[in-house]
């Protein structure tokens, strides 16, 4: 039939579609239902089979022509299988399911009307879950309120099950006393409370559990109990510790009954523990399950603080509730004398090579001390000798001094304020006679552990004493192991600190020859790196030094170096080196370059780089510098030789050419040079002379500044001007010599050049000298006396403007500079004559320009008149200050005949 | 003889473990010496409390009150002492019940003395339900008298009700203490009147094999 209704066109379903509505409409009208599904809105027990019955009402059947063939049964939108219909009858169709979680609401029973269209008949909603689990163990709890009651609720606990029931499931918490009072309060799934107007003690009272869901009721086991056996008291009131001096090694401990024992009898139960432990010793049960309310704890340890608790339960109930504990109480047991001897050792501090030996005598506080040490008392004799050395000390070290290559018998006694403890005593052998007892040790790490293990000698050991030094401060510590043990844990080590351990093999009181190797609890890697400096630098290679890491900072073995340097701009180089290696030589490096150095150390746990250090490498290698300096010094002081020789050998002819003659006119001859001759210039004498070039206007007189026979002439000269009053005033005065110098042309002074000075110092140029008459005076045969001056022309005839020099050498006393007289310039600064000739102008009322002034005035005159650039002159500056200056400013014009 | 001897085996072990199940009446006998115990000392104290706090002397409380019964035990036999006590008990509860009627009327709601008298009434009901445990079982032939519905009390002046709790109280305070004694006294007979019937039943158990 679906398969027809699956052939048939849209158009045709349509059709179908609306001939059957009206038969729906018709039955809806009517009032036709479809028939129904028994049970109705069931709840379904999961994991149980499950019927439901379809049964349709005879007038839908007749209107839809459906049968009890036509049922079908959906689980929502699941068409449920065939196999699991039951046809009953002709109208009733059953399914039978198992009741799963996977069943999904609603059931539906649904039909073919025509035997085509699906219709739906019923349907019902179920749910699925389980019936409530039984509660079980059920416990009970009642707390206390006061001194003299008790609560009036009772808590209640237990067990519902571990299956979740799905189903909303209520329980309730019951109870019954004396058959006649029924308590039942809802409460959770798990605990609940039941309240009594008064709780009942004494009275049994019967409690039980209720679960119930849609699915059934569960009823826990019905539990009988008396309230009072269930009770949860305070801990015991006012506990406190009380110790008694003369018991020290117990303490009383004291409480009071929380409650009224009329209503609970109590036991107690106590516990205690050091103050500095967290282990609790417990009092056994037995000892305090009376109803008690003081108990003495014995076998403490004296002058120990002790911390107590106590707390109690129904003693009448094995399995009553026990109270919290009491708040702490403490107390302290007396002192007693110390029963313990000090744990003793010693350190020797000196060698034996000298007379006496140092020993640190090291111990421990005895264990067992029972009070506060007051003192210790150290007594050391020779073996086999009577006398005691004794000395008392305060502290847990002593130093004494032993002599050495004896055997010498130590005792340390502790005290309290009680008494002494036994003496602990300890042999020190002399150094060089220890016992042969040496072990082999060797170290490991166990447990995150030091452990040394060590081989036990041959010959009988009491004990082993494992010294344990720090290497950094120095501090020793030990521990003794007994003599069947083969190693150790090393206790109270630091990581990253280095530590010597050293075992002792201990017989007879003598400790035997130590082995010691040295151990890090744990290596990180070193605090710094080290610091490397170049030891030597030189062109292609630097040798590098660097210190050892200080044992602080090392935090580790140091099982490597690296050196890594680099050029600027280079590739970085490595170079492992061994732990012990300090100093190392780079090789193969570049001349005149810089190269940069760091050094990493290298721990097992890792490597920390040093600071980085730069220094530059020669550009020459030792050496190299003198090969190249000493030839050519050499070949310098060749050619300076092969020069001074050259000098000598041509000297006057350098002299020619440096300083040319020049004729001495202290040679000259006054009488030769008549004013009546004629002012053309005698032919030069050297006709060689006159005839070259400038040589012929200019004589260059060498001067010797120390010719002391013309001092004298200079210094006659002067004092003729002086007491004359110028006898040349007359007569223009000039220096001739050879009739070279009288050339009509105006001599230029040299000293416009630069090398005036010298020029000046050295060479002086001489005017012509012509005599002339005055206004058509014939003048008196003009007797030419030649002048006595050697002057030399300054700067002040070539620079009229300035004020005239006075000329130090005048008055030279030291004859360090020869006179000249100074050729001026007239007022406008042309010649002062058309000849070629220098008249001496410009005296001072009308006298010559030798100035009469006394040496003060000179001097004053040259500091305050003097041009500047006359007293940078260096001859003037240097000179001129102390000689005074003979000439006067020139006035213009001649003085007026 | 093996047999013989495989069932008496049997039979003392049956009788061991019966000697040492616990014993519910004598459990309850024990308790309920200690509840009368602690109601005689709670009943003193309350009797301080009810006269401080009404303003009486103790001796003024003495004398006789119409339906306060007197604190004796009557009967010569266990179960007639323990009647007795089970009646006079019941009629205290009564009383208890008048008392805290009236004395609200005297005291604040949250006096309390007026929890005091709640609680003294509460454990009389205790020691009554513990008495008739006892009576059931170990004397199941006893008749337990019914319930007796309270009858409202006359009103009566603020100072008789004052009087009336005092006597009530006082009364109370003596029959408890003779409660705890007979209770003692009981105990043992209680307690043995168990064996007695445990024995039996072992008895009988031993004829019946022997029987076999």
């Amino acid at each position: 039939m679906s398969v027809t209704i699956c052939k048939m066109t849209f158009g045709e379903k349509i059709l179908l579609l609306l001939l059957l509505t009206p038969v729906f409409i018709l039955c809806a009208m009517a009032g036709i239902t479809g028939g129904r599904i028994y049970p109705e809105s069931p709840v379904l027990e999961l994991n149980t089979q499950f019927t439901a019955i379809c049964v349709m009402s005879k007038p839908f059947m007749d209107l839809s022509k459906a049968t009890a063939d036509d049922v079908f049964w959906k689980f929502r939108t699941h068409k449920a299988p065939r196999e699991l219909y039951t046809k009953i009858n002709s109208s009733a169709v059953s399914i039978t399911v198992n009741v799963t979680r996977q069943l999904e609401s609603p059931l539906t029973c649904n039909v073919f009307e025509w035997s085509q269209v699906p219709q739906n008949v019923y349907g019902i909603f179920f749910t699925v879950g389980y019936p409530p689990e039984t509660p079980r163990n059920i416990t009970c709890m009642v707390h206390q309120v006061n001194y003299k009651s008790l609560s009036r609720s009772m808590q209640c606990s237990w067990d519902p099950g571990s299956r979740d029931p799905i189903l909303n499931t209520s329980y309730s918490l019951c109870a019954t006393q004396h058959e006649f009072v029924t308590l039942r309060h809802p409460s959770q799934n798990n605990t609940g409370e039941l309240s009594f107007k008064v709780m009942p003690v004494f009275v049994v009272v019967v409690v039980w559990v209720e679960a119930q869901n849609q699915l059934g009721i569960a009823v826990s086991e019905k539990i009988t109990l008396d309230p009072v056996e269930i009770v949860k008291t305070f801990p015991p009131k006012e506990p406190e510790v009380i110790s008694e001096a003369m018991f020290p090694r117990s303490l009383l401990v004291k409480w009071k009954h929380p409650i009224d024992p009329y209503i609970i009898e109590l036991e107690y139960h106590i516990r205690y523990c050091a103050a500095a432990s967290a282990v609790w010793s417990e009092v056994p049960e037995s000892d305090t399950d009376s109803s008690i309310e003081s108990f003495r704890q014995q076998g403490l340890t004296p002058f120990t603080e002790y911390v107590f608790q106590v707390r109690c339960k129904n003693k009448n109930i094995d399995h009553g509730y026990w109270s919290d504990w009491s708040h702490n109480v403490t107390g302290k047991t007396p002192e007693d004398n110390p029963t313990d001897k000090p744990d003793l050792w010693r350190e020797i501090q000196q060698s034996a090579d000298s007379e006496e030996t140092l020993v640190r005598l090291l111990w421990k506080e005895p264990r067992s001390a029972n009070g506060n040490i007051l003192r210790y008392e150290v007594k050391w004799k020779q073996l086999n000798a009577e006398e005691n050395n004794v000395t008392v000390v305060n502290d847990t070290s002593v130093v004494i001094a032993l002599r050495s290559h004896r055997d010498y018998s130590v005792g340390v006694t502790a005290f309290n304020s009680k008494g002494p403890s036994p003496t602990a005593s300890l042999i020190i052998p002399k150094i060089k006679n220890e016992h042969s007892l040496g072990v082999q040790l060797h170290w490991s790490l166990r447990e995150k552990k030091v452990w040394v293990g060590w081989t036990p000698p041959r010959r009988t050991v009491k004990e082993y004493v494992i010294e344990r030094k720090s290497l950094i401060d120095g501090a020793v510590d030990w521990q003794r192991e007994p003599n069947n043990s083969t190693g150790s844990f090393i206790k109270d080590l630091e990581k990253f600190k280095p530590y010597l351990i050293s075992v002792y093999p201990v017989s007879g009181g003598r400790p035997g020859t130590h082995s010691s190797v040295e151990v890090y609890l744990e290596q990180g890697r070193p605090s710094v790196g080290p610091t490397v400096s170049a030891r030597k630098m030189g062109k292609n290679d630097a040798e590098l030094e660097w210190k050892t890491i200080p044992v602080e900072k090392r935090n580790g073995f140091i099982t490597n170096y690296t050196i890594i340097y680099k050029a600027d701009g280079g590739v970085e180089k490595v170079i492992p080196v061994g732990p012990d290696t300090h100093m190392y030589t780079l090789r193969s490096l570049s001349s005149n370059t810089v190269y940069t150095v760091h050094i990493m150390a290298f721990t097992e746990a890792g490597a920390t780089n040093g600071t980085s250090y730069s220094f530059p490498t020669k550009k020459y290698a030792p050496g190299e510098i003198e090969a190249m300096v000493v030839p050519i010094c050499i070949g310098f002081l060749f050619l300076t030789v092969l020069i001074v020789l050259f000098c000598i050998n041509k000297k006057d002819m350098i002299k020619k050419h440096i300083w040319p003659q020049v004729p001495d006119p202290s040679n000259s001859t006054i009488a030769d040079w008549s004013p009546d001759s004629p002012t053309v210039p005698d032919p030069p004498k050297d006709p060689k002379a006159c005839q070259e070039g400038s040589w012929m206007d200019v004589s260059v007189v060498e001067i010797d500044s120390y010719d002391k026979k013309s001092m004298g002439e200079d210094d006659k000269a002067s004092l003729l001007l002086k007491k004359g009053k110028y006898l040349s005033e007359e007569h223009s005065s000039g220096i001739g010599g050879s009739s070279c110098m009288s050339s009509p042309r105006q001599s230029v002074s040299d000293s416009d050049e630069g090398d005036s000075g010298q020029t000046t110092s050295s060479t002086v140029q001489y005017s012509t000298v012509v005599a002339s008459a005055y206004k058509g005076q014939v003048p008196a045969p003009p007797v030419f006396t030649r002048s006595e001056s050697t002057q030399p022309l300054l700067d002040s005839e070539e620079r009229p403007e300035e004020p005239p020099h006075l000329y130090s050498n005048l008055r030279s006393r030291d004859g360090d500079r020869r006179p000249y007289f100074k050729r001026d310039q007239t007022a406008d600064g042309t010649q002062p004559v058309g000849l070629n000739q220098i008249e001496i102008v410009g005296q001072n009322s009308g006298s010559l320009a030798f100035c009469p002034a006394e040496e003060g005035n000179l001097l004053d005159l040259l500091t305050e008149d003097a041009p500047p650039r006359a007293r940078e002159t260096p001859e003037l500056t240097r000179g001129d200050r102390n000689v005074a200056k003979s000439y006067m400013p020139q006035q213009n014009g001649y003085r007026p005949q | 003889m093996g047999v013989l001897h495989w069932i008496q085996s049997v039979l003392v072990f049956t009788i061991v473990v019966e000697t040492t199940k616990p014993n519910p009446a004598c459990a309850t006998q024990m308790r309920s010496i200690k509840l009368a115990t602690m109601m005689e000392r709670n009943s003193e104290e309350l009797l301080r409390t009810y006269v401080s706090r009404q303003g009486f002397f103790q001796n003024s409380c003495t004398g006789q009150v119409e339906g306060i019964p007197e604190a004796l035990i009557a009967g010569d036999k266990p179960e007639e002492r323990l009647l007795s006590m089970y009646t006079t008990l019941r009629v205290l509860h009564r009383l208890f019940i008048t008392v805290r009627e009236q004395q609200k009327d005297l005291l604040e709601s949250d006096d309390p003395l007026r929890n005091m008298l709640l609680d003294a009434q509460t454990r009389v009901t205790h020691l009554t339900g513990n008495l008739k445990i006892i009576l059931t079982n170990v004397f199941p032939g006893v008749a337990i008298p019914p319930e007796h519905i309270p009858v409202p009390q006359p009103k009566i002046s603020y100072f008789k009700k004052k009087l009336y709790g005092c006597r009530v109280l006082t009364k109370y305070n003596e029959f408890l203490s003779k409660v705890v004694q007979e209770l003692t006294d009981i105990r043992k007979y209680v307690c043995t009147a168990v064996e007695i019937k445990l024995t039996a039943k072992i008895n009988l158990r031993l004829r019946f094999h022997a029987f076999r």
